[in-house]
């Protein structure tokens, strides 16, 4: 089809205006012109067993098929085939690689092809080769498929992984009960064991550490904010569930203690158990988002109130912006203060 | 740092000295604001569309016991307070007796009883403090050893977290050039839910790659900002494997 990029019709001016009809849609349509403009000599019934092999068969017959080269004045002269002097060939701009009539998820594809022009995993499939391969020399004596893989197939396999939150698949073994475009995107599928599989050689190799750099941006900007969120647990067994659990229990599940820069983007991240609070750790996990970002300001709710923290930070030479418990003060009148200002919204300060 | 608003409740913050230096105070609610966009407004949006609150992996590790650390800490503390308690009460006792051995070389009557009582009084004390203490004790060694409990392994769920976040930071980054060539605002979620989950149709030729976005179902505003989203996507000047993608809408009903 030969279209500039810029042109917003979906036929090329020498081609027939198409319009949905009864039996085919308006891409149908234009999908067999396309073929027949590739090969105006084709009879219409080799078209049509042409048509039965590829990836979407349509359901029509000679007879109409006739009818719609007559319009478009792409009928074959009477008698048997002959082969037209002016050929055209295959590798034309018009020639049809792929059709695909229904396809879901279409911005996801449309994301993926901009993820793809920006480059954006390849630093993710150097680090993972770069792990794997580092496992393999300390430790000669193992063997698992993710020393053989490619990079293509690392590529697509982690790729599997990232794309599956934006088709609806939470869990790995939603990939075997749900419907999704994975084929289309990646050009192969894949089910939850090759996947979980994966998810545990990654795993073994120490995908966990080794990823974190590829998360940190050009420009980390200067403040960093830091939370920790908690992710439940739960299983069959019988166990408190929820984050709220009765007092003196510990809820099952795990802590992300995630890292933003001021733009939003995620920096570092670490997972800890919910029995240790997150004050225990957090000089530690600044220590190492100061070595990965070089920030040294940070801005934390209130798990880290208290005067120890804040000599604990002044002691490093951080800067640290937290937020006084509720529980603390009644209000303005539990405080010696001096008005300072008003802000744009009219606050007093 | 303190903030009155005009209405809802007070805003305390504090600050280290660093802070303070590098930060104006008054900037400081804005910056505390902007911390709960990112983050917690942040991780509803990965809950909704990056699978933020899956668990994955449930290996478990040998490790020491923590519970028994905790309970460890705190016994020993306990015992630590019990021990300056005997002692407090070993010298008192020694102090009474004093007194009570100078009343009697002082002939003293009703004084002496008195010392008595006290005596008494303080060795009933220390007593108590001795079987508290001894009490203790037999809770420490029933402790045992310390232990070792199997805790959860969490490599897989940080690198699923890690997508989690790498997603995200891709969509950020993704919307934000995609919103520097739209005239409205539009946010994630919205595109999302327009653009993302739609279905359509594409068609690869040998010069050029065309999706088709379905339109069908969509009311008219929803059509409209669509129409610009794609207008936008145009503009990005997308490419696969060196041929443009031209981006349309249709109407395909079922």
């Amino acid at each position: 089809m030969p279209l500039a990029s810029t042109q917003r019709k979906l036929n090329p001016p020498s081609s027939p205006a198409f319009c949905a009809g009864r039996k085919l849609g308006e891409v149908e349509k234009a999908w067999l012109w396309t073929l027949l403009y590739e090969d105006p000599q084709s009879p219409s019934r080799l078209l049509l067993d042409k048509v039965a092999q590829t990836h979407a068969p349509l359901d029509m017959s000679v007879r109409h098929l006739n009818r719609l080269r007559r319009q478009w004045q792409l009928q074959r002269p009477k008698g048997r085939p002959r082969h037209a002097p002016e050929r055209r060939s295959v590798a034309s701009g018009a020639a049809v690689v792929e059709m695909r009539p229904r396809l879901s998820s279409v911005g996801v594809h449309l994301f993926a092809h901009w993820l793809e022009q920006q480059g954006a995993f390849a630093p993710v499939v150097a680090r993972l080769t770069q792990a794997t391969r580092a496992y393999q020399h300390a430790h000669p004596g193992d063997d698992f498929a993710l020393f053989h893989h490619r990079a293509p197939t690392l590529l697509r396999r982690f790729q599997a992984l990232f794309f599956a939150p934006l088709f609806g698949i939470e869990t790995l073994t939603a990939l075997d009960t749900h419907e999704h475009p994975l084929a289309t995107l990646l050009g192969r599928s894949y089910q939850s064991s090759t996947l979980t599989q994966f998810l545990g050689q990654l795993e073994r190799v120490g995908a966990d550490e080794v990823l974190f750099p590829t998360l940190v941006p050009a420009q980390t900007g200067q403040i960093t904010s830091i939370d920790g969120h908690l992710i439940a647990s739960w299983s069959r067994v019988a166990m408190h569930k929820g984050k709220i659990t009765m007092r003196g229990r510990i809820m099952a599940g795990s802590q992300a203690v995630i890292a933003h820069n001021e733009a939003g983007y995620a920096v570092f991240l670490a997972s800890h158990p919910l029995d240790i609070h997150v004050s225990r750790i957090i000089v530690a996990y600044c220590q190492q988002v100061v070595e990965a970002t070089g920030s040294t300001l940070f801005v934390i709710d209130r798990a880290v109130n208290s005067l120890a923290m804040a000599a604990a930070f002044a002691e490093q030479d951080w800067g640290l912006l937290c937020m006084l418990d509720d529980n603390e003060h009644p209000g303005l009148e539990s405080f010696e203060a001096r008005p300072a200002g008003t802000l744009d919204d009219g606050s007093q300060v | 740092m303190i903030v009155e608003p005009t209405e809802g409740k007070t805003f305390v913050s504090w600050g280290t000295p660093k802070l303070k230096a590098a930060l104006e105070a008054t900037a400081w609610p804005r910056v505390y604001r902007d911390r709960t966009e990112i983050q917690e407004n942040g991780f509803k949006r990965m809950i909704d569309h990056g699978a933020l609150e899956t668990n994955y992996g449930r290996k478990k590790l040998v490790g020491p016991d923590r519970h028994q650390q905790r309970k460890r800490e705190d016994l020993e503390a306990s015992l630590a307070t019990a021990q300056q308690r005997v002692d407090k009460k070993v010298e008192a006792l020694q102090e009474q007796q004093t007194k009570v051995a100078e009343s009697k070389a002082k002939g003293h009557g009703k004084r002496l009883e008195q010392r008595q009582q006290g005596l008494l009084r303080v060795a009933q004390e220390l007593e108590e403090a001795q079987h508290q203490q001894a009490k203790q004790v037999e809770h420490m060694e029933a402790l045992g050893p310390p232990k070792e409990r199997a805790d959860r392994d969490f490599r897989k769920q940080t690198i699923m977290t890690y997508r989690t976040l790498l997603l995200e930071n891709a969509l950020m980054a993704f919307m934000a050039v995609l919103l520097g060539n739209l005239h409205s605002k539009v946010s994630l979620a919205c595109v999302l839910h327009l653009l993302f989950e739609r279905s359509g149709a594409s068609l690869e030729t040998a010069s050029e790659i065309v999706y088709w976005v379905n339109t069908t179902g969509l009311s008219l505003p929803y059509r409209r900002l669509l129409e610009e989203v794609v207008n936008g996507l145009s503009a990005m000047d997308l490419r696969a494997q060196g041929k443009p993608i031209r981006v349309d809408l249709k109407d395909m009903p079922p």
